[in-house]
């Protein structure tokens, strides 16, 4: 009999020690939920050491597939060139007008500025910063770039590409960054109407689109408006487009206008980033 | 210790490319999660206590890399883990197809307690993409296992 306990024993004890690591590692994972939710410090902490580690794969990784990556987005682009370059040849007709008319404003601003002094935009410092990994799920956008600490990058300096604004650095390590993009749920963004200069908020939905909230219903606001950074909030410099209006609504059960906004960059096809090191954040 | 550097190595390779092929590999709008295929491909060759720790070592480094609520991928990719090897004991046999099935089956249940724990704590749970998940990512990472799975046995086999 005791034979028999013993060889019971023997068998349950691994799978009884198994449950007690199980045990101690759930305990574990909600005490960190815990310090997580009342210190949101101790996440950027870990993730610049992951970070230091995961970087310089995600850097091999990436420039191994991106001739892959770009032969197929050229296949891709080559399926749809007949419908491209109609919309194009429309294009260069509206942009040749838009052009006459910008060119007149350029000599107007050109001698404003000569008397105002230097331009606004003259007195960033940008650097280039190559996206090196993503990460994308229903709760967080963000992307990794190969410049950090060493390259001078300091969390919340904004980040930009020609298109328009990207984001805002939220993690640096000595030579990684994490930018939280303007499509994260968690993000939000003074921004105003370019033309009417109407002030709201924009916020990330975790989709492609982004929403632009506490934009009075009496408001105007049209679909193709330019919306740009208001400057507000002290993060992001002012005048820097962040998309165009796509949808607009007026719900009876709302306070403010729905407002779906297409942001001006796409997310999917960037490979490099423009980062201003010298605007100073009121944080 | 064999074991120990190649567990490391995988993670590792696993969570870079988890950043950057997978952000291409879609199904639905819905991406590969190439980390649960290998934590579950370990579990079910290395047992329930390589389950369990590299469950919640690859959920920690989710966690700082992808994640929202520090422990939530930690504490899912455990239990998940630790789940597979029950959902394997349903099968007899060692059919190469049933990998793939307790693939999808615990992926539902990742997909499910993910979002379960997320809205508890607050965080929006989009619809569409939830009803995506629900359909695609156990598929996706059901074809993965399928290709992967026989590789990382054969690599566990040598190092046994």
């Amino acid at each position: 009999m005791r034979e028999v306990y013993k060889k019971v024993m023997a068998l349950s004890l691994p799978r009884r020690k198994n449950k007690i690591i199980l045990g101690i590692l759930i305990v574990l994972c909600i005490i960190l939920a815990s310090f997580n939710l009342k210190y949101q410090n101790i996440l950027p902490i870990g993730k610049s050491i992951i970070l230091e580690v995961v970087s310089p794969l995600q850097e091999a990784v990436t420039f191994l597939i991106n001739p892959f990556i770009k032969s197929i987005k050229t296949i891709n682009k080559l399926s749809n060139i007949l419908e491209e370059n109609r919309i194009l040849t429309e294009k260069t007709n509206t942009l040749l007008k838009e052009n006459i008319y910008l060119k007149e404003l350029e000599r107007e601003n050109r001698e404003l500025r000569e008397l105002l002094g230097s331009s606004y935009y003259e007195q960033f410092e940008i650097k280039l910063a190559k996206v090196i990994g993503k990460a994308k799920t229903g709760w967080k956008h963000s992307f990794f770039i190969d410049k950090g600490t060493n390259h001078n990058i300091k969390i919340n300096m904004s980040v930009i590409s020609q298109s328009g604004l990207i984001g805002r650095v939220i993690t640096t390590s000595r030579n990684f960054s994490e930018v939280k993009l303007i499509t994260d749920p968690n993000s939000s963004i003074a921004a105003m109407v370019q033309d009417s200069r109407k002030t709201g908020i924009i916020q990330g939905i975790g989709t492609n689109t982004l929403k632009f909230d506490l934009v009075p219903k009496e408001a105007e606001v049209d679909i193709g408006d330019i919306i740009i950074t208001s400057g507000l909030g002290g993060i992001f410099p002012k005048g820097i487009q962040i998309g165009r209006v796509s949808d607009i609504k007026n719900l009876d059960y709302e306070l403010y206008k729905t407002i779906k906004i297409l942001p001006a960059c796409n997310f999917d096809n960037i490979e490099e980033v423009l980062i201003i090191t010298n605007f100073t954040s009121l944080d | 210790m064999k074991k120990f550097f190649f567990s490391l190595f995988l993670l590792l390779i696993t969570l870079a490319i988890q950043s950057t092929i997978a952000n291409y590999i879609l199904v639905g709008g819905i991406q590969l999660n190439l980390v649960l295929v290998i934590v579950i491909s370990t579990s079910l060759i290395f047992g329930e206590f390589f389950a369990i720790i590299f469950g919640f070592f690859a959920g920690i480094c989710s966690d700082f890399l992808f994640g929202h609520i520090l422990g939530l991928f930690a504490f899912v990719n455990m239990i998940s883990a630790f789940i597979s090897l029950r959902v394997k004991r349903i099968f007899t046999g060692e059919h190469y197809i049933i990998p793939t099935i307790v693939m999808i089956i615990v992926t539902e249940i990742w997909v499910f307690l993910t979002h379960i724990i997320s809205f508890s704590l607050g965080k929006e749970v989009i619809q569409g993409n939830l009803i995506n998940k629900i359909i695609y990512q156990p598929l996706i990472n059901g074809l993965v296992m399928l290709i992967i799975h026989p590789i990382i046995k054969k690599i566990g086999s040598l190092l046994k």
